[in-house]
């Protein structure tokens, strides 16, 4: 019978010894390959599992004074004034972008929250978007799901930086947001039994400890596992020199470049994105008369948002990416109704001591944008230059 | 008998050993099919 306890027992403690191995090897591998090799190419990228659905990385960026942008899919528009191409500048040399395509504010608290450092200079400025309030319900779970990073998630619950009170609504909103999806129902019961305090939930929470304590750990490993294979490709680091930028040349360059791009039609949007997206122009009329910009739970996300700042201790510089007026017009959402969610938000961050960049004066400046809700030639110009003057 | 105690844990310890090394590396990742299966 002993024999047979012991026979059970060693895989387990096989697989102990295994994570704590794997985890010591990876941890010393990653420290010298991050300072070594040239990470250039995951700083730019768009999408980039390692920054949106990470941790280690973004913790190494943040404790190395990175200028992280936290965004959505304004970064891969196609001009020639995306940051990814602007920076590194002089004044700007490490700058790094956060986000793809349906991230908002719950995404970017979670890769905040996820990071530990006691960097106190930590530099994170927030490309805010009006089109995340649309909906009353804030974000969508299929789209959040498919940016979901379990690493974030029990990063964000185990950092003693972070209050109880901010982690319980973060974890309320997982249980939320994560419902009927099978891939993630660790997480979602890992929340359900954060935020009750019912008997069964205790129960729950002693019964499921030892698999929570083993997902926590391989989320973890394979989160670096990950990194580990990407850096191995990686060229070694090199000097690089960079050029001083004078922003009248800038605007000039982004002026002409836009003047080629948009050319057929009123709104001052790229024709590409016009004749394959709003041609049938008739279709928008009054089409965004309904939406309610002042009541959506994305304005909670928001505040958890900042609260989490505060907490980390991070100082946000938020920026306010303004629409196309001219199309928001025609399609029934009124200049009022706009201005007045932008200063909202903004009146939220300034209420946190955080500094605001509004751009609302900027919803009929030509070229400013790229289509009718993306930063364009100009747009990016501007923003670029508010970035530069904020940070030296 | 000793031996086939012997066996299983051995087996057991190959099988989790290896099992970590998949879901910490996704050697299989680049090919979708096999990956997958996991």
């Amino acid at each position: 019978m002993k024999r047979k306890v012991i026979c059970v027992l060693f895989p387990i403690i096989i697989c102990i010894i295994t994570v704590i191995l794997l985890n010591s090897f990876l941890d010393k591998k990653l420290e010298v390959m991050l300072e070594n090799k040239d990470l250039t190419e995951i700083n730019i990228a768009y999408g980039s599992m390692y920054k949106d659905r990470g941790a280690v990385y973004n913790d190494y960026l943040m404790k190395n004074n990175y200028l992280a942008l936290q965004g959505s899919s304004e970064f891969v528009v196609p001009v020639s004034q995306l940051p990814t191409k602007v920076f590194p500048i002089k004044g700007m040399e490490k700058v790094v972008t956060n986000g793809r395509a349906y991230f908002q504010t719950l995404n970017h608290a979670s890769i905040l929250g996820s990071e530990n450092t006691d960097n106190k200079e930590k530099k994170v400025a927030l490309f805010l978007s009006i089109q995340w309030f649309f909906d009353k319900n804030g974000a969508d779970p299929k789209s959040f799901q498919s940016n979901f990073a379990p690493v974030q998630f029990y990063k964000y619950l185990s950092n003693p930086k972070i209050t109880e009170k901010n982690k319980k609504i973060y974890a309320a909103r997982m249980d939320n947001l994560l419902s009927g999806n099978s891939q993630f129902a660790s997480e979602k019961l890992y929340a359900s039994i954060y935020i009750n305090d019912g008997l069964i939930y205790k129960i729950a929470q002693v019964l499921f400890k030892p698999y929570f304590i083993f997902r926590e750990n391989i989320v973890d490993l394979k989160d670096k596992g990950l990194l580990y294979r990407r850096l191995k490709l990686l060229n070694e680091k090199k000097d690089v020199q960079v050029r001083d930028v004078n922003w009248n040349e800038e605007y000039k360059k982004a002026e002409e470049e836009a003047k080629t791009k948009a050319t057929n039609n009123d709104f001052f949007v790229d024709d590409n994105y016009f004749n394959k997206y709003i041609k049938n122009v008739n279709a928008f009329k009054d089409s965004k008369k309904n939406i309610d910009v002042t009541n959506s739970e994305e304005f909670d996300d928001y505040e958890l948002y900042l609260d989490t700042c505060v907490d980390l201790g991070i100082k946000p510089y938020i920026i306010l990416i303004p629409t196309n007026g001219k199309f928001y017009d025609y399609a029934g959402m009124t200049k009022q109704s706009r201005d007045d969610f932008y200063d909202r938000v903004e009146k939220m961050a300034k209420e946190k001591g955080f500094e605001v960049l509004n751009l609302k004066d900027e919803e009929y400046t030509p070229y400013f944008m790229f289509d009718v809700m993306h930063l364009g030639w100009k747009g990016w110009t501007k923003v670029e230059e508010e970035l530069y003057k904020h940070y030296n | 008998m000793k031996n086939k105690d012997f066996g299983f844990a051995l087996i057991s310890s190959i099988i989790v050993v290896l099992a970590i090394f998949i879901l910490v590396f996704e050697p299989f990742n680049d090919i979708p099919f096999i990956y997958n299966q996991f």
